[in-house]
């Protein structure tokens, strides 16, 4: 099938194309799409943003814009070109992250406990004990079923063979799937005609089974728990996502001053008083989860909270003490954690990583920073990270001069050439770069719905997908056959 | 379950503001209207300046006023009363604080509802005194009107009849009730009860206080007959079948505490909703008709007087409700 329509522009360059093997040639599985999106004008692909764009605003899926002091809402753009993913190539994610989840879970409870791993030398103790994200309180405590990630966002890329790689584990609080789901729901209320002749698999279900989850870890084994959901505020930039996740899953979004301790247990103040709370999915960071444990400046939380935590008598999701395992340093021993627990080889390769904590990486780093990533750990959102190839000698130079102060603070890594898909920009069809943050649950079992959220650098060459940093959205397709 | 009771409070002040938003415009709008028709067919001092300070002292904010503005002129209170981000009363500081209580309880209301605050407040917070003179205050009022009402009208077709539309409902009538109470107050000086035959200019206030609460045409329907001072009072005290009238809005607050309580299991001895009962008790069995201007200006702070304990009561009984004993569900 040639390319046809507004499509008989694109060219999808010398990277890997999400929905063309050659200009001249569709990948199969992407061909129903195509074969409609081929027959639509300038006109229809402007209609059918603009109804998403009034719907978006409509319900109100906002970010807020931080350092904004009026507190700013935000769309994220939205691109009407779905992302397809073909059903052989689900599977492979599906187990790859299934299998990541399990060896990470492992890992977090092996290091609160026994400490095996650094034991048998897996890892460098010092990376672990010494990480910011290691919580000494959390050591000894035990955690209902084990379960310590409930909730993971595996951020997955494409270079330039197609293959799938890690580029980060979110194991704290991810966010994006209100993206997901409103995306979707968007799409199949205003371009219906798009799903005519597709297999896409639904994923509408996350609620409940993020609910049920919730339920599986409650405390002492309650069989009808109190759940709830627990936001920092309406000034946070996530705050749409909290308060959906809550009105879709039928319990109330509380915020640190709804709680309070006593006794070693969890009260939320209601009209008719206090009422015992079982399980939270909280939404706020570690540190400032409760003063009298933390960060004691924290007005957000809930003085008392870790003993209740501690004491068994409530269950927070996810659990206390995660950054260890999305440490962008501990990142590069994930494989090996995989082969350690699980006696499995990784089934999702991931990103070729250097740590210039050790003295032969740090000489690599020096001598090949040109090519390489180089970034902070602890910062995200595309924030504090230098592209080697795009950088000056100097800022190369500057950049070093950081790393060599405190390189437990920083990692390098190969560039990628992230895969690009056909998005509509400036009234035409143009190949942006793209990820996908698939989302997984755990519980019983891990299970994910199928795609997640698919982040596109909608301007032009840009490799950073994140919303604060122009990023937009598309709908995620992972086919049923 | 039972509410949260941050949640609870935020529904109930959505009612308020965004009644104290339509409740302001309208006495702004219909004040200065009259104020200017009894300027010029009474002859009556140009500046009048007592006439427009008593929007402010319906309102109970005349110092704050002075302080900040001095003389009492059109354009101050204009700014004052709509557009003043600093007066948290101003229309323009409801509709945003109506919108931010909605924010932080979507969950607890529905989509309309939430969609309706948020286009209002889109569509008039950027509002300025400018933009008034422009466009009209009138007209501005008259949109602002046809929001509240507009929301409430979505808020009944959309929303369940549970705790929080209790909440709410109680909050606007609570609001309102207080507010006509406010307005016949800041009148008792200059208007006389007793006159059988009122000068004219006396009978312009009297149907300008009418109108004020949006009131005028029923009452004329209601109450045959030449204009009588006290029947008006009476009127907006305390007719029953009247939704402005202080009586009409006690009875509705009285019935959503009730409807609450019994959800949640509560017999309070002294709660609000006894408090509102035993008020609507005494209005039931009260009349103007041999009072003096003082004596409906005592009755008058009196039920203003409940009004506020009825509302402080509504926030320590489920707002800041701490039992002693826990309650483990």
């Amino acid at each position: 099938m040639g390319p046809a329509g507004l499509f008989s522009e694109y060219h999808p360059g010398p990277f890997f194309d999400e929905m063309f093997t050659a200009p001249d040639a569709v990948r199969p599985y992407c061909a129903p799409l195509y074969g409609v999106l081929s027959g639509w004008s300038t006109e229809e692909f402007e209609r059918h943003l603009a109804r998403a764009n009034v719907t978006f605003q409509q319900i109100g899926i906002t970010f807020t814009v931080y350092g904004d002091a009026r507190g700013t809402e935000r769309l994220i753009p939205f691109d009407p070109i779905p992302r397809v993913i073909a059903a052989v190539e689900w599977r492979q994610i599906q187990a790859g992250i299934r299998q990541r989840v399990n060896a990470l879970n492992r890992f977090l409870h092996d290091i609160y406990h026994d400490r095996n791993v650094l034991r048998d030398g897996v890892i460098p103790s010092a990376l672990v004990l010494g990480g910011p994200g290691y919580l000494r309180q959390m050591v000894g405590v035990d955690v209902p079923r084990d379960i310590y990630i409930h909730i993971a966002g595996i951020d997955i890329i494409r270079d330039m063979d197609g293959c799938f790689l890690v580029l980060e584990d979110n194991v704290r609080t991810p966010s994006g799937i209100s993206y997901v789901l409103e995306n979707r729901d968007v799409s199949t209320r205003i371009m219906p005609e798009i799903f005519a002749g597709s297999a896409v698999l639904p994923v509408n279900h996350y609620p409940e089974q993020l609910l049920a989850n919730l339920r599986y870890v409650a405390p002492h084994g309650e069989r009808n728990p109190s759940v709830v959901v627990l936001t920092p505020g309406v000034f946070n930039s996530a705050y749409f996502e909290h308060s959906f996740l809550a009105r879709r899953m039928g319990v109330p979004l509380v915020e640190g001053r709804d709680l309070v301790v006593q006794n070693g247990h969890v009260y939320m103040r209601t009209t008719a008083g206090l009422e015992r709370v079982d399980v939270i999915y909280r939404r706020i960071d570690d540190e400032f989860l409760d003063p009298l444990a933390f960060r004691a400046d924290s007005a957000l939380g809930i003085p008392g909270l870790f003993y209740a935590y501690r004491s068994g008598n409530v269950t927070l999701v996810n659990a206390i003490g995660n950054g260890i395992a999305d440490d962008k340093v501990i990142y590069r021993f994930v494989p090996d954690l995989i082969r350690y627990y699980l006696h499995e080889e990784p089934l999702l390769g991931q990103v070729e990583t250097y740590l210039p904590i050790l003295a032969e990486d740090l000489r690599f780093i020096e001598s090949n920073a040109g090519d390489l990533v180089l970034k902070s750990a602890h910062q995200s959102g595309g924030y504090g990270m230098l592209i080697g190839p795009q950088a000056t000698r100097a800022e190369l130079d500057d950049y070093l001069e950081h790393v060599r102060a405190d390189p437990r603070s920083y990692l390098a890594q190969r560039t990628v050439a992230l895969s690009r898909g056909p998005c509509w920009v400036d009234g035409g069809i143009e190949g942006r770069h793209l990820d996908l943050r698939p989302f997984a649950l755990a519980g019983e079992d891990v299970t994910l719905i199928p795609g997640g959220l698919t982040r596109v650098a909608l301007q032009r060459g840009s490799l950073v997908v994140n919303s604060s940093q122009g990023g937009g959205t598309k709908d995620t397709w992972v086919l049923g056959r | 379950m039972a509410m949260l009771s941050r949640v609870a409070e935020s529904i109930y002040w959505i009612g308020r503001y965004m009644e104290r938003a339509e409740n302001t415009a309208r006495l702004l709008d219909v004040s200065l209207r009259s104020s200017r028709e009894l300027a010029t067919s009474f002859r009556l001092d140009e500046e009048s300046p007592d006439e427009l300070a008593l929007i402010l002292v319906a309102t109970g904010e005349h110092e704050e006023y002075e302080r900040r503005y001095g003389a009492v002129t059109e354009d101050g209170l204009a700014t004052f009363l709509v557009v003043d981000q600093d007066n948290p009363s101003s229309v323009v500081s409801c509709l945003s604080a109506a919108r931010i209580s909605a924010r932080g309880v979507r969950e607890s209301i529905s989509s309309e509802m939430w969609e309706e605050l948020n286009r209002a407040y889109l569509s008039f917070h950027r509002v300025t005194s400018a933009y008034l003179l422009i466009e009209g205050l009138h007209d501005f009022c008259g949109q602002i009107r046809r929001a509240s009402q507009l929301f409430q009208g979505v808020t009944d077709a959309t929303m369940p009849r549970d705790e929080a539309w209790y909440f709410l409902t109680a909050g606007r009538y609570l609001e309102r009730a207080g507010m006509t109470a406010r307005i016949l107050d800041s009148r008792t000086g200059e208007l006389n009860l007793g006159a059988d035959e009122p000068p004219p200019e006396e009978v312009h206030r009297w149907l300008a206080l009418l109108r004020s609460v949006s009131s005028y045409e029923s009452f004329r329907r209601l109450v045959p007959g030449s204009i009588q001072p006290a029947q008006v009072a009476e009127f907006l005290l305390f007719s029953l079948s009247m939704p402005r009238s202080v009586a009409f809005g006690i009875q509705r607050v009285q019935e959503q505490l009730e409807a609450i309580d019994l959800l949640l299991g509560l017999a309070p001895s002294d709660g609000p909703a006894v408090l509102s009962a035993a008020l609507g008790d005494r209005m039931r069995d009260a009349r103007l008709a041999n009072s003096s201007p003082d004596g409906l200006n005592e009755y008058l702070h009196l039920v203003i007087q409940d009004c506020g304990a009825i509302g402080a009561s509504i926030r320590r009984t489920y707002f800041e409700n701490v039992p002693t004993g826990l309650v483990a569900s």
